[in-house]
This record gives C-alpha cells, sequence and structure tokens, in this order.
C-alpha cells in the first residue's frame, strides 16, 4: 500500500475504521488477561490468608498462558511485523522526544502502530511471563496431574529454592504492571485503546491524532 | 523485612527455599503510588492547560 505522504493525504487514504487488533490477538489478549487474573488470585489469595484450593487452579491456568504464549509468539514472528513491538534504539529515541515534548508542554509525536511505553511495557511483562513459566513449568514436576506423576528428585532441593524464588519475585512484579495495566485501561484518555483491543479497530480520527501514518499503514 | 525463605537441612546447610512474601505488599505499594502519582499529574496538567486557554 502506497503510504501517504501528507496529513491530508492520510486523511482521505485512511478508511473510517482502522484495524488495530485482528480478532486473533484480541482473543489472545483475552485468553492471557484471564489466565493471568487466575494465576495472580489463586498465588496471591492464600499469601493474604484467605485459604482454599489454589493448586489445581493455578497450575491448569499456568498451562493455559503458557499455550496461549507459545502460540503468539510463533504467530508474531511468522505471521505478524514483530519490529512494531520491538524496543530499540529507534523506539527509545521515540521515547526520549515524547519526554521532552512533555517537559516542553508541547503535544506528544505521534507514534507508528505501538507508542513506546506500550512497547517498555510489552518488554517488561514479556521477560517476567517467560520467567514465570519456565520456572512454572519446571514446578509441574512436583504435582500429581491426570497426565503425569509427580517427581520431586527432578531437581535438588537447594536447585528447587531459586526456582521458587525467580517464579515468586515475577508474579510479583507482574502483579505490579497488571495493577498499572489496569489502571491505564480504565483512563477516559486511554479508551480508544482499550475500546480497540475489544471492538478490533480505532476510528480514523483516532488514528490520525495518535499514529504517523507514514510509520502506520492501515490494513484494508 | 525478608526478601528470602530459608530452609535448614538435617544437616545443618541453609539453603534458599524461595521469595519471602513480605515485598508483596512494596510490589503492590509502587504500583499504587505510580498510579496516584500520573493521576495527579495528568490532573494538574489539564488544569493547567484550562486555565492557559481562558
Amino acid at each position: 500500500m502506497n503510504v501517504p505522504s501528507s496529513p491530508a493525504g492520510a486523511r482521505t487514504a485512511a478508511p473510517e475504521r482502522v484495524v488495530r487488533h485482528r480478532l486473533t490477538d484480541r482473543f489472545y489478549h483475552w485468553i492471557m488477561a484471564v489466565s493471568v487474573l487466575t494465576l495472580s488470585v489463586t498465588a496471591f489469595l492464600p499469601i493474604v490468608g484467605i485459604k482454599f484450593d489454589w493448586v489445581t487452579i493455578h497450575w491448569i491456568a499456568g498451562v493455559v498462558l503458557s499455550a496461549a504464549v507459545v502460540f503468539h509468539i510463533v504467530r508474531a514472528l511468522a505471521a505478524q511485523d514483530w519490529r512494531a513491538m520491538a524496543v530499540g534504539p529507534k523506539a527509545l529515541a521515540e521515547g526520549v522526544a515524547e519526554l521532552e515534548a512533555l517537559a516542553a508542554g508541547a503535544p506528544p509525536p505521534r507514534a507508528a502502530k505501538y507508542p513506546i511505553a506500550q512497547r517498555l511495557y510489552h518488554l517488561a511483562i514479556a521477560v517476567l511471563v517467560l520467567i514465570t513459566m519456565a520456572s512454572g513449568g519446571l514446578m509441574l514436576a512436583k504435582i500429581d496431574t491426570p497426565l503425569w506423576r509427580r517427581d520431586p528428585y527432578f531437581l535438588a532441593d537447594q536447585d528447587w529454592g531459586w526456582v521458587y524464588l525467580a517464579h515468586g519475585y515475577a508474579a510479583m512484579a507482574i502483579l505490579s504492571l497488571i495493577l498499572v495495566h489496569i489502571y491505564f485501561g480504565l483512563r477516559p484518555d486511554k479508551w480508544w485503546i482499550t475500546r480497540s483491543m475489544i471492538r478490533g479497530w480505532i476510528t480514523r480520527r483516532e488514528y490520525l491524532d495518535h499514529h504517523d501514518p507514514a510509520r502506520w499503514s492501515p490494513e484494508r | 523485612m525478608d526478601w528470602v525463605r530459608f530452609s535448614r537441612s538435617v544437616y545443618g546447610q541453609e539453603a534458599v527455599q524461595g521469595a519471602a512474601w513480605d515485598p508483596l505488599w512494596l510490589f503492590v505499594g509502587a504500583a499504587l503510588a505510580f498510579i496516584v502519582l500520573h493521576a495527579l499529574w495528568r490532573a494538574t496538567r489539564r488544569r493547567s492547560k484550562a486555565g492557559a486557554g481562558q
């Protein structure tokens, strides 16, 4: 598709509804949301004193999340432009420009498909979820399920300790990120992004206000 | 505040057992502090913009 060279060109070239998240990606996002919230509730409620049989729900939610994340990684690498979410020197320069605009009281520069804050959030949550997946995957060896028998001697005691340490700290950090994510999702000035994760699209006005058409061309 | 849970084997050796849960409130508190500060900052900025527009 030809990239419009001017805002006027973009205005006429952009469709009325600009697809931001396809159905598959929204489905993935909400499966991830439900499984992460289930994992957090089953992990932290017993710690704060609300006791219930949490292990079965927790490991099943962990397996669902892991399967969804593997699907997402394969899809992002094979069928999507993963660079749109990457954090490299160019994206960091965008972040600096955004901070400079904020300091000057000017409107922030328009982003490509994903603003730098979203990319940094994605990077942080990706690292933390991968740590919990790896450590949680190992911890599955310690429980009996219909699919396998437990083998607690799979690792030495001190090694299990490090696995639990990594799992615990990554989970606590994820809890912080979830709270921040929900806050931004509920902020009225960010509803257009939240809506796009439900409906899949943003309006032409939202596209032109927040995105740089020279760096992100809408799908047709 | 404990950061790490330790266990002691029958031979008296200390080993890491996992994360201590005291820092849980630090993580929650840090997130809530960020949210409150951001909300205040945005509200202040909106008010000063509205003031400048009058």
